[in-house]
């Protein structure tokens, strides 16, 4: 295998993907859950459930349980009849791995987030494989993630149910679905998963006025029930009960997945059956799964690390109730490691096993029985808490692989070398199975016994790959070592304030308040970068007049920057503070929206036409575009999606794209402009109303800053390297300025379905990751024009400017995640590492995967 | 004994009365609360500083002023179209330094006074002073051409000192924009405070250089000598 000195950086990049891929694998374990063996009689047999219907409704808020169109839940809760606990959920909040956390009482691994869509079966014991043995019917009705199990006896799931702008469809589909099981009795468990006030959330947020109509459609569907309820208890002894929970909260902004405490803080109603309501005390979702279990006779799920909920089980005798409690606490305690910090726990159990043998001896003895009770549910709970911080341990072995292969990767990409006398690697199959052949004993014998890792096949595919990355990486950086030489300097000063600059971003990550509020980051430095640039334009001119028209169009660029940065309020700090979007999309302010959509469209079109060079016959499809667009951006403000007027607009696309191919056929390829007005038209389509001028204005300041850099940086060298870390700055400042974050339910999913009837998942994923990514894509996009711009200028210095591109790139996208890494292993146990490390760790490796994409599309397709 | 020469008494001078007033307005913020720095008064407190400062040195040392570029500086035949001149100079300045920290994200609408207050204090702390020693037709020759001097040397070397440490206030209220994200809650992470502490700061270290670097010339100077 010979490796080029060109491909070098590709190389690297792509091999620092893999370690990250390595680390982010090992950082996030699939929990190996630790299964016990169930002695069924232990939890004795106490079930007096006899059916239950599981309502889920998507993304049910705490404080949506005090809305005035519950009227009927306030009702009952009034007269006793149900009871309102409080849960509290851990992260990511999302979905699919609530839903595993809520059935199996266990934490599912936290890249579950990124498995959302995914469909693999459930291989954690849940209450429902419970009921499966015990060939009890489950039937389904609503959200299609429940599908990953796979023993429903009836199945109504919606088949597009992910289907963000779907409002009102797919729930009366459930409630459907639910009139029809009413009727039937055999079942004994049917889950209703209803979606519709999640989308209200992810489209309008929860203060839209959507909300409340839902809520009252939910209200609805519990009267039903409850109704049915009241007709099969009266003659049962055994009760069917109803509940109602949610499985995530909704930030203010209306997105979830975060860690603010409307997201985390979920409501537990259970109506029919006997309960008591605690309005102060916050349980655990995951002590929903062993306390169901308890009340409908089933063991406790196998995995489950719950305590459990007191107030659910009132209908049971005081002794049944000890006794329920001393088999769960005697689980748990048989699943803590045994070690003397858990030793006042076992304490804790033993003190409140004695008592409990007090009360058996002596019935009457109130005292012994609470005393039993709490010392039994403390000793839970803190057990529980233990538990579930332990199945979130990394995989160590694995974390520090990838981190010592990555330090490596950015060591070599440091490493200043003579790059014109740079020989190719050449790297024999033999020494490939040489470095393997190393690995296998210093992995299985040494390393897995430091780090207590098991054999399996997955960690044996895993040594091959790092052998083999490891091998190219000593390769390259031997190459690089054979041509050494020393560190040049900058003639530049403000080369040097860029790289400082990204170098506290770099080393910013190290605080959790920097992470939460990255974007702040850029917003200073991209706009000091942009005054001090304005400074020199206006400094520069020689006479009045220049002076004068520099400073013209100087000032609106920079009010265009202090306006749009009040467009998104994002971070974590000042998230609810009101901003430009919330004004315009207030009723009373809809005038304003349509103004500043004209306004924006009007701007970009005039701006692409300005850029292209062969006009006359592409003018009239840009136009097009951008009314469409208009039609597209008002008529659907509440909906985004208008299928008739998507479909032109794609054809529309589809005949510039024709045009583009028919007459640049044999002409010199200036087709990457055309390339660049069909991305730009498209992602004009999938942005928010209020974000239309985004492209727009991150084309300004790319072309602004290629102009003043031209002016004012004469040595090419330098002049290239800060075109490509300013371009890079414009990507992260538009990236957040559209509202992005580094938490991750910031994430635009309204734009993955923009002009699609049904799911079709990859499509849903590569919209959203262009409206996300949206930034960076359109400023690389740029960088890559002005690049070719200057080797047309420059002649012949195409192989230093490809150098400097995909050196730089790597460069600036590998150092950071290097050193993200490196802070991410250190603060392993920090109390934020999943609410704002976590996410920003999954963004980092996405967008490292997303780069190494562009280069090498670049490598392919592009000359400069 | 040697003596030291004019430009390194007039740098010690510089040095050591800038560092005082700094000390003695750090102990009259720590003596009243924090409510002071919220007034204009301290913009007016290093106003009259600066102005302390230059009485001093002209005083003692009678710096000659003459431009290299434009021959001999006119005569003082208009003292009112000057001080206008100059009233003007300063509020373009103090509305500039707005807008520029409005343009690095001070709220436009509200905070108009704290951003006031810190755009007057950055304009005492760099052009005040530097307007006040050359003039204001000297001042937009700094400004807006690159070859700027004046013939003196010691005025020459004191306009520099005065040009570096308006760079490092500048420097320093920029840096102090560090304290914003972080979540600890601080009252004295309000909006100008940290800014008008970094200025500050920076003028002070802008000293610290000063005096050290004279002092290591001065007994280099000796070693040569």
């Amino acid at each position: 295998m010979i490796i080029k000195s060109d491909n070098f950086y590709l190389v690297l990049i792509f091999t620092s993907v893999i370690s990250s891929c390595v680390f982010c694998i090992g950082f996030f374990p699939y929990a190996t859950f630790k299964e016990l063996k169930q002695d069924e009689n232990k939890f004795g047999n106490f079930s007096q459930i006899n059916r239950t219907v599981l309502m889920i409704i998507d993304a049910l808020r705490l404080d949506f349980m005090d809305s005035e169109s519950f009227s009927y839940v306030h009702h009952l809760l009034e007269t006793k009849e149900a009871c309102l606990l409080k849960l509290f959920v851990s992260l990511p909040t999302v979905t699919k791995p609530r839903i595993k956390a809520l059935t199996s009482g266990t934490i599912p691994s936290f890249l579950d987030v990124a498995m959302n869509f995914g469909n693999d079966e459930m291989k954690i014991d849940t209450f429902l494989h419970q009921l499966h043995r015990r060939k009890e019917k489950i039937v389904l009705a609503g959200d299609d993630t429940w599908r990953m199990f796979r023993f429903f006896d009836r199945d109504y799931a919606n088949r597009d149910s992910l289907f963000v702008n779907d409002f009102y469809e797919g729930d009366k589909n459930v409630t459907t679905s639910l009139r029809l099981e009413l009727k039937r009795n055999d079942w004994k468990l049917l889950i209703l998963h209803y979606l519709g006030l999640d989308h209200i959330g992810h489209v309008e947020g929860p203060f839209s006025k959507l909300v409340p109509p839902k809520l009252k459609e939910m209200n609805d569907v519990i009267k039903l029930i409850h109704l049915k309820l009241l007709e099969w208890n009266k003659n049962s002894m055994k009760k069917s009960i109803l509940i109602v929970t949610g499985d995530h909260g909704m930030r203010d902004t209306g997105g979830h997945s975060g860690n603010s405490f409307p997201e985390t803080h979920i409501p537990l109603l259970m109506i029919g059956g006997s309960c008591e309501s605690n309005r102060d005390k916050f349980y655990k979702q995951i002590d929903f799964a062993p306390t169901f279990s308890i009340m409908n006779g089933l063991p406790v799920p196998s995995s489950s690390i719950g305590s459990i909920i007191p107030e659910m089980l009132v209908n049971l005798s005081s002794l049944q109730k000890l006794s329920v409690l001393e088999a769960v606490n005697q689980r748990l305690v048989e699943m803590i490691k045994d070690s003397d910090e858990h030793e006042e726990l076992k304490f804790l159990f033993r003190k409140a096993k004695t008592f409990h043998q007090m009360f058996i001896k002596d019935f009457t003895s109130k005292n012994a029985y609470e005393r039993a009770e709490s010392g039994y549910l403390e000793s839970s709970k803190k057990i529980s808490e233990i538990l579930s911080q332990g199945s979130m341990d990394v995989n160590l072995l694995q974390v520090l692989l990838g981190l010592v292969l990555n330090i490596l990767i950015a060591i070599t990409i440091l490493i200043p070398c003579d790059f014109a006398t740079l020989k190719d690697v050449k790297l024999s199959f033999e020494s490939f199975i040489l470095f393997i052949l190393c690995g296998i004993p210093l992995k299985f014998l040494i390393l897995n016994e430091i780090f207590q890792e098991q054999n399996d096949f997955k960690s044996f595919f895993m040594l091959i790959i790092m052998s083999i990355a490891l091998r190219i990486v000593i390769g390259i950086l031997k190459a690089k070592l054979e041509r050494f030489r020393g560190f040049k300097f900058f003639d530049n000063d403000l080369l040097y304030l860029l790289l400082l600059g990204h170098f506290f971003f770099a080393v910013s990550v190290g605080s959790s308040s920097f992470v939460e509020e990255e974007h702040q980051i850029w917003y200073y430095f991209c706009n000091t970068m942009f005054s001090l640039f304005a400074f020199f334009e206006i400094r520069g001119r020689k006479n009045p007049n220049a002076t004068v028209s520099a400073i013209s169009r100087c000032i609106p660029f920079l009010l265009l920057h202090v306006v749009i940065r009040r467009m998104n309020q994002t971070g974590d700090r000042w998230i609810s503070l009101p901003d430009l979007s919330d004004w315009l999309h207030q009723d009373a302010n809809q005038h304003w929206l349509h103004v500043s959509i004209v306004i924006s469209l009007i701007a970009s079109s005039a701006w692409l036409l300005r850029i292209h060079t062969s006009k006359h016959l592409i003018v009239p499809f840009v136009i097009v575009g951008n009314i469409l667009l208009y039609f597209h951006h008002t008529r659907t403000i509440n909906n985004r999606n208008d299928i008739p007027i998507t479909t032109l607009f794609w054809i529309n696309l589809c005949i510039i794209v024709t045009i583009d191919l028919v007459t640049n056929i044999n002409k010199n390829p200036t087709k990457r402009l055309n390339f660049f007005v069909v991305f730009f038209l498209f992602s004009l389509l999938l942005h928010q109303p209020q974000n239309v001028i985004m492209p727009f204005a991150c084309s300004v300041s790319c072309w602004f800053v290629n102009a003043t850099c031209n002016n004012i940086i004469k040595n090419m060298n330098e002049r290239i390297i800060a075109k490509i870390i300013l371009h890079i700055w414009i990507g992260k400042l538009f990236y957040f300025y559209q509202g992005n974050s580094n938490s991750l339910s910031t994430i635009d999913v309204n734009a993955g379905f923009v002009g699609q009837m049904h799911v079709h998942l990859p499509i849903v994923f590569i919209f959203s990751t262009i409206n996300t990514f949206n930034g960076q894509l359109i400023s690389l996009f740029l960088l890559i024009i002005h690049l070719i711009e200057e080797s047309k200028r420059l002649m012949n210095d195409s192989a230093i400017i490809t150098r400097l591109f995909f050196k730089w790139l790597s460069i600036l996208t590998i150092i950071p995640t290097t050193v993200f890494l490196i802070v991410i292993t250190l603060l392993r146990h920090h109390l934020f590492i999943w609410s704002v490390f976590s996410p920003k760790l999954l963004y980092d490796f996405f967008a490292s995967a997303l780069m190494l994409l562009i280069m090498l599309i670049v490598k392919v397709a592009v000359k400069f | 004994m040697q003596v030291i020469s004019t430009i390194e008494r007039v740098r010690l001078n510089y040095a050591a009365s800038t560092i005082g007033f700094i000390v003695l307005y750090t102990f009259t913020v720590a003596t009243f609360s924090a409510e002071f720095l919220k007034l204009w008064l301290h913009s007016i407190y290093f106003i009259v500083a600066e102005m302390i400062k230059l009485v001093i040195i002209q005083k003692y040392y009678g710096l000659d002023l003459s431009y290299s570029q434009e021959g001999v500086r006119k005569k003082r035949s208009n003292k009112v179209g000057d001080s206008i001149k100059f009233a003007v100079l300063m509020i373009m300045t103090i509305f500039f330094y707005a807008f520029i920290c409005v343009i690095m994200g001070a709220p436009p609408l509200t905070h108009v006074e704290e951003t006031l207050t810190l755009s007057s204090l950055l304009t005492a702390l760099t052009i005040f002073p530097i307007s006040l020693f050359i003039g204001v037709s000297g001042t937009l020759g700094i400004l807006f051409t690159e070859t700027f001097e004046l013939v003196n040397v010691t005025s020459q070397e004191y306009l520099k000192l005065l040009q570096r440490n308006a760079y490092l206030v500048i420097f320093g209220a920029f840096i102090g924009s560090i304290a914003f994200p972080l979540d600890w809650d601080r009252p004295w992470q309000a909006y100008p405070i940290p800014n008008i502490t970094g200025a500050i700061t920076g003028q002070m270290l802008g000293c610290f250089y000063c005096f050290f670097e004279t002092m290591v010339r001065y007994k280099l100077g000796k070693k040569y000598r």
